[in-house]
C-alpha cells in the first residue's frame, strides 16, 4: 500500500511542476486530481480499520437473502444457477459477481446443493471454475465439487440468453443469482426465472436493464450494492473501510454539485458570474 | 371469471401481442408523427455539415436489433448521400460490417455514388475492454486499425481516404449500438478525450440511459429505438421501416396500457374481497 | 504464488495504464499498446480454451447418455457444420476461387456469349498480376512502374497473371448467417416485447403510493412515444399533453435517477478497482 501512496505522491509532484515541462497531460489534471482525493479517501479509512476501528454497514436485502435462497433450494433438493454477466473479465461488473461467487459457492458447498454456473466468456469459465472449487476446498467438501457444473455456453448475448432459459425450464432451479454486466437477455433470463417459481437475486450497474429486474426479481442490487456486496458478505474490516471512504467520496461530489447548483442560480436569479470561475476552470 | 383473469395464462397476453404487431405492419393505419426535439437535434447537426464533409457511422449492432436499429441507418446513410457528405463506416460489433454493407446497397441504389469515393466499409476492429481500446485507437489512428477494408483492399487505394487519418479529422460520429461496445465508449473516448462531436442511435430499452449524455452537450442527438428511426425518417421526408412500424408499435403498447388497467382492476377488486 | 503472481501483473500493469493516462511518455504509450494486444492475444486463445469446454462437455454427455442429451447432438452437429463450412470458404459474403487460364478463357467465353444476347454475366472474375525483379534464382516483388521501369532497362524481369472468380458465399454467409443465424436472433430480441407485456401485466399494480407514481409515469411514457397517443391526446382536446408530458418525465425525473445510479455505480467501480489494484480483494483469483 505504500507504494501505491507514494506512486499518488510522486505524480502530484509532477503535476505541481508541470509549467516547467510538459510531461504530464494538464487536460487530465481534474479527473487525475478526482482519482487522487477518491483514492486517498479510501486508503484512509482502510487504515483506520487496519487499526481495529468498528465499523457499520447499512444491512443490504438482496445480500441477505442468498443465505435463503441457498437455503430453499437445499430443501427443495433443487439446483441454484448463478450467472456472472454476459461481459468478460476485463469488465468490472463481472469481477464484482465473481467475488460474491465465492460466498455463494461455500454456501452450497455447506449444504451440499447443486451450484450451476452458465457463464458467456471462456476468461470467466475458468476464473469462475477456480473461485468455486476454492469455495468448495475451503469449506471442506472438495469430493462434491463438480467442474462440468461451470460451463462455458456461447459468448453470443441471445444464444446464451436460450440456452440459459432452456436450462432453467427443463431443471427448475430453486434460486437464481444474476450478478454482473446484462444487457437485453436480463428480462429473458429474469421472466423465464420468474415463470418457474425461482427465488430470483440480480444486481447490476447497467441503469437500463434495473427496472426489468426489479419487475421479475424478488431482490436486486442497484448500482454500487453490487460493488459494495463483496465487503458486506465477508465482513472484512478493510473491505469495510473501503466503502466509508467511497461514502465519503460522494459527500464531497455532493458537495460539488450544490456548489454547482447554488453557482448557476446565483447567475439565473442575481448575476454573479463569479461563481462559474471555479466550474470553468474545472 | 376473476380467478382465470388473476391466474391468466401468459400465453394469452404473447397472443394479444403477437396480434396488436401483426395486423397494423398487413393493414397500416398511417398515424402521423411528430419529431422530438433529441431526433430534430441530431438531424440538424447531419444537415449543417458541408459537401464532402466527413461522417463517420459507427455500425455497433448485429441482426439481433436490426429490426429496431437497422432503419435509423438508412434513414441517416439516405441523408448523408443527398447532403453529398463522405461516409465512413467502422463496426465495434464482428457483425457490424455486413450490417453496413447491406445499409449501403439500400441506400445506393438510384444514387450516384461510388464506393471508395463517397462512402466506404471500413469493416470491424476487435479491441478487449468494451469498446474503449478499439475508439481509443481510431482516435489515433484509423489506418493503422483498418489496413483493409471490407473487399480486403488496402484503404490507402480509396480516394475517400485522403485527409482522413483518424477519427479526429472526422467532422461527426454517430454509434448506432445495441449495448456495449457502442456510444459509451465514444462518449468516453472519442468526444471526452478528443472533443469530437459523437451522435447515438441506441435501442429503445436502453435510450432513457442516454438523456444524461445528450443533456450534458455529451452527444448531439439522440435516436431512440424505432420510433428515433421513423422521426429522423419524417424529419428526411421519406417512408421507411421505422414508419411503418410505429403503427405496431402504436397498438402494442396500446394493449400493454390496457392489460396494465384490467390487472389493477382486478387488484381493487381482490382488495375489496 | 499462485495469488502473488497476478497481483503483481495487476499492479503494474494497472499503474502503467493509470501513468500513461496522465503522462505524457511515447515509452508509456508503446507499453500501452502491447498491453492492449497481449489482452487480445489471451482473449483469443482463451476463446480455444472455452470452445474445448464446451465441446468436452457435450461429447461426454452424448457418451454416457446423460439427461437431454439429444440436444447436444444439435449442439455438436452445428458446431461441426459451422466451423467447417466456415473453414472452407471463409465468413464473408464472398470468397475468391483461383481458376487456371484454360477455366478463365471458359468462363470468360460464357460472359461474353450472355452479354451478347443481352443478359446479365454470371461469372465475377478477377485477372490479377503479380510482378517481379530476378535476381539468380531469386524473386522479389516490385510494383508495376518499377517492373516498367526495369522492364525498359533490359533487367531481367517476370509477370505472372493469376486468374480467379468471387463467388457468394452460399453455404456459410447465406445459408447460416442469413437463413439461419439472423431469423435466430430477431427472434429472440423479438421475445422481449412478449416478456416485457407479461411483465408489465404483474408487476405495474398500484399497492403503494410509490407503486403509483410508477404506473401513472409509465402509462404517460407510453402514451408520449408512439403516434396513437398523440391522436388520443388531440381527440380528448389535449393536443400535445402526451408527448410534452412523456419529453417532460424523461429528461427530468428519469435523467436525474439514472445520473445519481450511474454516479455512485462508477464511485463503486473506482473503489472495487483500487481494491483490486492494491490487492485487497482478491475472491476472484481463485484458490492458493
Amino acid at each position: 500500500m505504500v507504494q501505491v501512496l507514494l506512486f499518488f505522491v510522486l505524480l502530484s509532484t509532477g503535476f505541481s511542476q508541470e509549467s516547467s515541462a510538459r510531461l504530464l497531460k494538464t487536460e487530465e489534471t481534474f479527473s487525475f486530481l478526482v482519482l487522487v482525493t477518491l483514492c486517498s479517501l479510501i486508503f484512509y479509512f482502510i487504515q483506520q480499520a487496519k487499526s481495529g476501528k468498528k465499523l457499520w454497514i447499512r444491512r443490504i436485502p438482496a445480500l441477505a437473502s442468498v443465505e435463503e435462497a441457498v437455503g430453499r433450494a437445499t430443501e427443495m433438493g433443487k439446483a441454484c444457477v448463478f450467472i456472472p454477466g454476459i461481459m468478460d473479465i476485463d469488465d468490472i461488473q463481472t469481477l464484482a459477481g465473481l467475488n460474491i461467487l465465492g460466498s455463494v459457492a461455500r454456501k452450497t458447498a455447506e449444504y451440499d446443493t447443486d451450484l450451476k454456473v452458465p457463464v458467456a466468456k471462456s476468461m470467466v469459465l475458468s476464473t469462475a471454475q477456480d473461485v468455486v472449487k476454492e469455495a468448495y476446498y475451503r469449506t471442506g467438501h472438495p469430493d462434491t465439487f463438480n467442474e462440468g457444473n461451470i460451463q462455458f455456453v456461447t459468448d453470443d448475448q441471445f444464444a446464451f440468453a436460450a440456452s440459459v432459459n432452456g436450462t432453467l425450464v427443463r431443471e427448475k432451479p430453486a434460486a437464481i443469482i444474476m450478478l454482473g454486466t446484462f444487457y437485453a437477455e436480463s428480462l429473458l433470463i429474469a421472466e423465464t426465472g420468474n415463470h418457474i417459481g425461482a427465488i430470483q437475486i440480480a444486481g447490476t450497474a447497467e441503469t437500463s436493464q434495473l427496472p426489468f429486474f426489479v419487475a421479475s426479481c424478488d431482490y436486486v442490487l442497484i448500482g454500487e450494492e453490487l460493488f459494495a456486496a463483496s465487503a458486506y458478505l465477508s465482513n472484512d474490516p478493510m473491505l469495510l473501510g473501503s466503502l466509508k471512504g467511497q461514502d465519503y467520496a460522494k459527500m464531497l461530489l455532493i458537495v460539488f454539485m450544490l456548489y454547482g447548483v447554488f453557482a448557476e442560480l446565483s447567475i439565473r436569479f442575481f448575476g454573479f458570474p463569479e461563481f462559474l470561475s471555479l466550474i470553468q476552470y474545472l | 371469471m376473476l380467478e382465470f383473469l388473476k391466474n391468466l395464462d401468459r400465453r394469452y397476453i404473447f397472443v394479444l401481442i403477437a396480434l396488436a404487431v401483426a395486423i397494423p405492419l398487413i393493414m397500416p393505419l398511417g398515424l402521423p408523427l411528430t419529431p422530438g426535439p433529441e431526433a430534430k437535434s441530431m438531424y440538424k447537426v447531419v444537415d449543417s455539415l458541408e459537401p464532402g464533409s466527413k461522417l463517420v457511422l459507427s455500425f455497433d449492432y448485429d441482426p439481433a436489433s436490426k429490426a429496431e436499429l437497422h432503419p435509423m441507418s438508412e434513414a441517416i446513410i439516405h441523408h448523408a448521400f443527398r447532403k453529398k457528405l463522405k461516409v465512413y463506416a467502422i463496426s465495434l460489433y464482428p457483425a457490424g460490417p455486413s450490417m453496413a454493407t447491406n445499409a449501403f446497397a439500400n441506400m445506393s441504389k438510384d444514387k450516384e455514388v461510388v464506393y471508395g469515393k463517397d462512402y466506404i466499409n471500413l469493416g470491424f476492429y476487435y479491441g478487449p475492454n468494451t469498446g474503449l481500446n478499439q475508439v481509443a485507437v481510431f482516435s489515433q489512428d484509423i489506418v493503422n486499425a483498418f489496413p483493409v477494408d471490407e473487399r480486403k483492399k488496402p484503404v490507402g487505394s480509396y480516394e475517400i481516404m485522403s485527409g482522413f487519418k483518424s477519427l479526429k479529422d472526422a467532422d461527426a460520429v454517430i454509434s448506432i449500438s445495441a449495448g456495449d461496445p457502442g456510444v459509451p465508449a465514444y462518449v468516453s473516448v472519442a468526444n471526452a478525450i478528443h472533443n469530437i462531436k459523437v451522435g447515438a442511435g441506441v435501442t429503445a430499452v436502453s435510450a432513457p440511459r442516454f438523456y444524461a449524455y445528450m443533456d450534458s452537450g455529451q452527444i448531439f442527438g439522440l435516436l431512440g429505438g424505432l420510433r428515433g428511426a421513423a422521426e429522423y425518417e419524417t424529419l428526411e421526408k421519406i417512408k421507411g421501416k421505422g414508419l411503418s412500424g410505429m403503427d405496431a408499435q402504436s397498438m402494442a403498447h396500446l394493449v400493454i396500457i390496457l392489460l396494465i388497467i384490467l390487472s389493477n382492476i382486478i387488484y381493487i377488486i381482490e382488495k375489496k374481497d | 504464488m499462485k495469488r502473488e503472481i497476478p497481483l503483481m501483473i495487476t499492479f503494474f500493469t494497472c499503474a502503467i495504464l493509470l501513468l500513461q493516462f496522465i503522462v505524457d511518455l511515447p515509452i508509456l504509450d508503446r507499453m500501452t499498446n502491447s498491453i492492449n494486444d497481449s489482452t487480445s492475444i489471451v482473449a483469443t486463445f482463451a476463446m480455444v480454451l472455452g470452445l474445448a469446454s464446451l465441446a468436452n462437455v457435450h461429447l461426454n454427455k452424448i457418451y454416457k447418455k446423460r439427461r437431454d442429451w439429444g440436444y447436444s447432438i444439435i449442439l455438436m452437429l452445428g458446431f461441426v457444420i459451422t466451423l467447417v463450412l466456415g473453414c472452407l470458404h471463409g465468413v464473408d459474403k464472398e470468397y475468391s476461387e483461383a481458376l487456371t487460364k484454360v477455366q478463365y478463357e471458359a468462363m470468360a467465353l460464357e460472359n461474353q456469349t450472355l452479354k451478347k444476347s443481352g443478359e446479365k454475366e454470371i461469372h465475377n472474375l478477377v485477372v490479377k498480376s503479380n510482378y517481379y525483379f530476378v535476381r539468380n534464382t531469386d524473386k522479389v516483388v516490385v510494383t508495376k512502374d518499377i517492373f516498367d521501369h526495369l522492364k525498359a532497362q533490359g533487367t531481367p524481369v517476370e509477370e505472372e497473371t493469376l486468374y480467379s472468380v468471387d463467388r457468394e458465399n452460399r453455404l456459410f454467409y447465406t445459408l447460416i448467417f442469413e437463413n439461419i443465424y439472423d431469423p435466430l436472433q430477431a427472434t429472440m430480441f423479438s421475445l422481449l416485447a412478449f416478456f416485457m407485456a407479461s411483465a408489465a401485466f404483474r408487476a405495474f399494480r398500484a399497492k403503494s403510493f410509490e407503486a403509483t407514481l410508477l404506473l401513472l409515469s409509465a402509462f404517460l411514457v407510453m402514451m408520449g412515444r408512439v403516434p396513437i397517443g398523440e391522436m388520443i391526446g388531440s381527440m380528448i382536446g389535449l393536443n400535445a399533453f402526451f408527448p410534452d408530458t412523456s419529453d417532460f418525465i424523461m429528461k427530468v425525473f428519469n435523467t436525474a435517477g439514472q445520473r445519481a445510479i450511474m454516479i455512485g455505480a462508477t464511485l463503486g467501480m473506482v473503489a472495487s478497482s483500487f481494491r483490486m489494484w492494491i490487492g485487497l480483494e482478491t475472491e476472484h483469483l481463485g484458490r492458493d
